[in-house]
C-alpha cells in the first residue's frame, strides 16, 4: 500500500479545508497534504453559484466559484499537494488515516490534522416527513447540483419546505429557469434565512411564502404528483381542517444542516450537542490531541468568510502544534458554555498560554430586540457586556475580545438578556 | 399628478430587517420615524430603480465541466431578470474559460456585461 508522511493533512478541500492549508503552510508546515474526496477543489461552493460570498473577508461580492477559486488560487501558488479524488475512511486517534483513491488504498500518516468535512443537508428522515415515496423529493442541494453543476431540472412544478437560505436560492433559481414554484412552506413563523433572500428571492418573483405551515402528506407512487400542507395550531400540530392540496412534481427540503462527524466520532472525539460539531478550544484544537477542526465540521456558519478565517487559523495552529508550539488542550484548560437564552458557543475552552485575541461564535436563542451580550465569569463578574439592536438565530454573533483571563479554574459563560 | 402612492419594504441593509410603508408624492418620500439613512437610501433605490445582480449558468461544449456559472458585473434593472435569462438560454460557451471572460456584452440591453465566474480547462486537460 502507498504510504505518505507529512506535517499537515487537511481532510476536506471546501473553504475551510482550502483556508486550513493555507495556513498551515503560511505557519511553516513543511509538507501539507489536502485530501479532497470530489474531482475538484472547491466544495460546495461550486455548485452554489449566487453572490455575496466574500463581502467580509474580501471586501468583494462574489459568487461561490468566484471565491472558490481565489482560495484555490492561493493554494496553488504555494507547495501543498492537493490529492483529489481521495476520501479518507479512517482516522485514528494516533494520527494515521486510510484513504481510497483512484489509484488504489493509501495510508497518510500526519503530525497534526485538520478535519474540515462541512456539514450535509437533513433529509425526509430526520424530519420524518408522511406520506409515500415517490421519486421527486430531494434535498435543495441536490436539485443546486443537478441545476448548477449537471445542467438538468429536477422537475417542472416545485415545493419547497424549509425557508432557509439554500431553500429561497432554489426557489429563485427554479422560477428564473422556468420552473413552477408553487409554495415556500415554513413551519415557524418567520423565515429560516436572511431578510435579503426572503426580498430578493421570494417577494421579487412573487412566489408565494406559507409561515407556519407544514407538509401533511405526499401523494404518488413511482413520480411525486403532489403534496398537502396544512397550518399548524397553537400546539404545532397541524389544522388537518384547513389543508392545502399543491399539485407538484417536486418536493425540495430545505431543513437544515448537521455537521459531517463521523471520521471524527471514529477518533473518539468528544462533540458537543448543540452544535452537532467537536469540542474545541481556542486554537480549533478538539478533544484529540493533534487533530484540529475548521469550518462547517465544527458548527454551521452562516457566512463563508467566518469559514475562512477559523480555517486559517485552525490550519495555523496545526503547523504550531506539529511543531511542537502549542499543547494540547488538558484539565487546566477554562470551560466557556452558552448561558441564558445562547444556543452555543464556540470556542468551547481556553487553553491556558495563549496568545493574541480570542473570537467567539455563538448563536442566540430565539429573535431578539434590543439585548445585552455579557460573558460571566465563575464569580459571576461580568467580563464583557456589548448591546446589540438585533439577535436572529440564523444570523451569528461575533465577538473579538483581546484578552482574557486563562488562568486555572476559571470559568466563564456567555448570556443574552433583554433591554439594551 | 398628486396622487399619494405607497408602498411596502423590508429593510435588508442591517439584520434589523425594518419594515415600512413609504409615501411617495410629487416625487418625495415621506418615511416612518426610525428608519435610518442608509435604510432610506436602499428604500429610494428600490421604488425608483431596483436592480439585482443576476447569476446563472450557460452551457459549456468541451470543458472539464458541463455548466459555466455567470454573472453580470453590475445589478440590472429587475425587471430586465426574466429577459436576460431567455438571452442567455440561446448561448453556449466554449472551453477554456477564464474567470471574468466576458460571455455576453451587453446582457438584455443593460448595458452591463455578463461574464464567466469561474475558470474551466478544456477537457481532458488537468483542471483547477
Amino acid at each position: 500500500m502507498k504510504t505518505i508522511d507529512c506535517t499537515v493533512a487537511v481532510i476536506g478541500a471546501g473553504p475551510a479545508g482550502l483556508a486550513a492549508a493555507v495556513g498551515a503552510r503560511d505557519s511553516g508546515a513543511d509538507r501539507v497534504v489536502l485530501i479532497e474526496r470530489d474531482e475538484s477543489l472547491g466544495g460546495i461552493l461550486q455548485q452554489c453559484i449566487h453572490n455575496g460570498f466574500g463581502l467580509h473577508y474580501l471586501g468583494r461580492d462574489l459568487t461561490g466559484p468566484e471565491y472558490a477559486e481565489h482560495f484555490i488560487d492561493e493554494v496553488r501558488s504555494r507547495s501543498i499537494t492537493c490529492l483529489t479524488r481521495t476520501m479518507v475512511l479512517n482516522l485514528d486517534r494516533n494520527l494515521s488515516m486510510l484513504a481510497a483513491s483512484s489509484g488504489g488504498m493509501i495510508q497518510i500518516q500526519s503530525k497534526a490534522i485538520v478535519l474540515a468535512m462541512g456539514c450535509r443537508e437533513r433529509t425526509r428522515g430526520a424530519i420524518a416527513l408522511p406520506g409515500h415515496r415517490p421519486a421527486g423529493i430531494m434535498t435543495a442541494g441536490t436539485a443546486q447540483r443537478f441545476i448548477n453543476i449537471e445542467g438538468k431540472l429536477p422537475g417542472k412544478s416545485i415545493v419547497v419546505l424549509g425557508s432557509g437560505d439554500i431553500g429561497m436560492i432554489m426557489a429563485r433559481r427554479l422560477h428564473l429557469e422556468g420552473v413552477r414554484v408553487l409554495a415556500v412552506v415554513e413551519i415557524m413563523n418567520c423565515v429560516g434565512g436572511l431578510s435579503r433572500n426572503l426580498v430578493q428571492c421570494l417577494h421579487d418573483f412573487d412566489i408565494p411564502l406559507y409561515l407556519r405551515h407544514t407538509v401533511t402528506d405526499i401523494r404518488g407512487t413511482r413520480r411525486l404528483e403532489g403534496v398537502d400542507i396544512a397550518p399548524l395550531d397553537d400546539n404545532d400540530r397541524p389544522d388537518m381542517s384547513r389543508k392545502i392540496p399543491l399539485e407538484c412534481d417536486t418536493l425540495l427540503l430545505s431543513v437544515g444542516l448537521i455537521p459531517e462527524n463521523e471520521l471524527s466520532r471514529q477518533a473518539d472525539i468528544e462533540l458537543d450537542q448543540a452544535t452537532g460539531g467537536p469540542m474545541v478550544d481556542q486554537y480549533f484544537h478538539t478533544s484529540g490531541a493533534g487533530i484540529f477542526a475548521a469550518g462547517n465540521v465544527v458548527q454551521v456558519f452562516d457566512l463563508v468568510d467566518h469559514v475562512t478565517t477559523c480555517g486559517i487559523k485552525a490550519g495555523g495552529s496545526a503547523a504550531r502544534f506539529a511543531d511542537g508550539e502549542i499543547r494540547h488542550w488538558a484539565d487546566d484548560s477554562c470551560p466557556v458554555r452558552p448561558g441564558s437564552e445562547v444556543r452555543c458557543v464556540v470556542p468551547h475552552r481556553l487553553t491556558p498560554g495563549g496568545d493574541g485575541p480570542v473570537e467567539f461564535y455563538l448563536r442566540g436563542d430565539s429573535v431578539m430586540r434590543n439585548v445585552t451580550l455579557l460573558l460571566h465569569n465563575s464569580s459571576d463578574e461580568t467580563m464583557f457586556s456589548k448591546k446589540l439592536l438585533a439577535v436572529q438565530p440564523p444570523e451569528m454573533i461575533l465577538v473579538s475580545l483581546k484578552s482574557i483571563p486563562q488562568n486555572r479554574g476559571a470559568e466563564y459563560t456567555f448570556e443574552l438578556q433583554s433591554g439594551g | 399628478m398628486s396622487a399619494e402612492k405607497r408602498h411596502r419594504l423590508l429593510c435588508i441593509v442591517c439584520p434589523e430587517s425594518c419594515e415600512m410603508e413609504v409615501v411617495e408624492k410629487d416625487g418625495t418620500f415621506v418615511f416612518p420615524t426610525g428608519i435610518c439613512h442608509m435604510g432610506q437610501d436602499y428604500a429610494r433605490q428600490e421604488i425608483v430603480d431596483p436592480r439585482r445582480i443576476l447569476t446563472t449558468t450557460v452551457k459549456l461544449i468541451g470543458g472539464e465541466v458541463q455548466m459555466l456559472p455567470v454573472r453580470t458585473t453590475q445589478p440590472i434593472p429587475r425587471e430586465k431578470l426574466l429577459k436576460a435569462m431567455d438571452q442567455i438560454a440561446g448561448i453556449t460557451a466554449e472551453a477554456p474559460v477564464q474567470a471574468r471572460d466576458v460571455v455576453i456584452p451587453d446582457v438584455a440591453g443593460s448595458g452591463v456585461a455578463l461574464i464567466a465566474s469561474r475558470s474551466v480547462d478544456k477537457r481532458g486537460k488537468k483542471t483547477k
